[in-house]
């Protein structure tokens, strides 16, 4: 592959720096979770009509490609602390009641797994670009973002996060049976745009 | 001859007939306010989304990390192919990532927080980086390529980016922050659960 391949030789890579950002963050990540998919996509040519308002298409039996690209994506859940406040928290007697924010799902990293990247390309089509590459990768993260709620991860980030706060608070005195920690809002009515964090990423979650 | 021109006469009355069909369709389509297709369209194209494949769930974790300080970074990596008597090719990727500092709690000691008589003491476990992988590479964006690159110019390329970045980002002076924020964080987080005095170390 690459004509250039056997005539000359590679240089090192370069690089420059861009952007740099920094926030401080009270996050509290209390559940990861790894997904793995193979992201596909075939382009087969095909010729499309419309005549008098009837429509009609054919596959044409030349120039298709094919590529399968896996990608590993993981997910963390957090509990902003940021704005954590006294009347968040709430004393009846020895009772101690914590409410605490709705978690928020994050994308921690997305790995395309180069080396497993298949594609299938007729000689009458060029190969599929990085460009193209990276395009279908995004949509893939995408699909997964979508369908993370659906694995159960919020209801973990909630669990770890009373488990996490639970033994502090005994520490501290309190008896297990007078702690309470309830979340704000009910997250089966939360639309999932609100439970992403989008802040620092290109990937926007939108309405179907 | 009558025959053949009396069959010419029907059809050209059924064109007719569906013509007007067609534009009784066409204006009642307009009056609805809908949009008017054209009479005739013609196009050659191939898809454009990625087929609805399942995704695999390989975990889920219960982690307990406290982030204090987030960095996100961009890098632009190149690469060059030199070829002898031709031009050179070039990929140019610019990968994003955030770099999340903070602590882990299952580093953290037995008894990490404690009450000293009317103190609450917090000792934190030291500060690092909560994702070695940071780099969200659905966010990669491509600049400039020309010619066709293998997995292992790409890989090297990631490589490139992450060592950069993880050099410039974990400095002394951004670990010292993290520490310094987490620090601040805990202290208003128990001042806010009621304990007055709070010591962290």
């Amino acid at each position: 592959m690459g004509m250039g391949q056997n005539e000359g030789r590679d240089a090192d890579a370069d690089s420059t720096d861009l952007v740099l950002r920094i926030s401080r963050q009270s996050r509290l990540y209390t559940a990861e979770c790894k997904f793995h998919k193979i992201v596909t996509h075939e382009d087969l040519l095909q010729w499309e009509a419309s005549v008098l308002g009837y429509e009609f298409k054919k596959k044409l039996p030349i120039g298709n490609r094919k590529i399968a690209i896996p990608i590993d994506v993981t997910l963390r859940v957090y509990i902003d602390f940021s704005d954590f406040s006294p009347s968040q928290v709430r004393r009846e007697g020895e009772t101690i009641h914590i409410i605490l924010p709705d978690p928020r799902i994050v994308v921690s990293s997305s790995r395309v797994d180069h080396k497993g990247i298949r594609q299938y390309t007729n000689i009458t089509r060029h190969e599929y670009t990085d460009e193209e590459m990276t395009s279908f990768t995004r949509q893939g993260v995408q699909s997964i973002l979508k369908k993370a709620p659906e694995t159960g991860i919020l209801d973990t980030a909630r669990e770890n996060a009373a488990a996490l706060l639970v033994p502090l608070l005994t520490q501290l005195g309190y008896k297990k049976e007078h702690i309470r920690i309830t979340f704000k809002d009910r997250l089966e009515e939360t639309p999932l745009e609100l439970l992403y964090d989008n802040e620092g990423s290109v990937i926007r979650l939108t309405k179907e | 001859m009558q025959k053949i021109r009396s069959f010419l006469q029907f059809l050209f009355t059924l064109a007719c007939i569906a013509l007007l069909v067609w534009a009784f369709t066409l204006a009642r389509q307009w009056g609805q306010g809908e949009a008017v297709p054209s009479l005739f369209s013609f196009r050659l194209g191939g898809k454009k989304g990625i087929a609805p494949t399942p995704a695999q769930l390989r975990s889920i974790e219960r982690i307990g990390k406290w982030e204090f300080l987030s960095i996100e970074d961009e890098e632009i990596v190149d690469t060059v192919r030199h070829r002898l008597l031709l031009p050179d090719q070039h990929l140019v990727r610019i990968y994003r990532g955030t770099l999340s500092l903070g602590i882990d709690l299952s580093q953290a000691q037995q008894e990490w927080v404690r009450m000293q008589s009317d103190t609450v003491v917090v000792t934190l476990p030291p500060v690092t980086l909560l994702n070695p992988q940071f780099i969200d590479e659905a966010c990669t964006r491509t600049f400039h390529e020309t010619g066709t690159w293998d997995a292992q110019a790409r890989e090297q390329m990631y490589q490139k980016a992450r060592r950069v970045m993880m050099d410039r980002c974990l400095s002394e002076e951004n670990l010292r922050m993290a520490q310094e924020t987490g620090k601040a964080h805990i202290k208003t987080v128990f001042r806010n659960l009621g304990f007055e005095n709070v010591v962290v170390e």
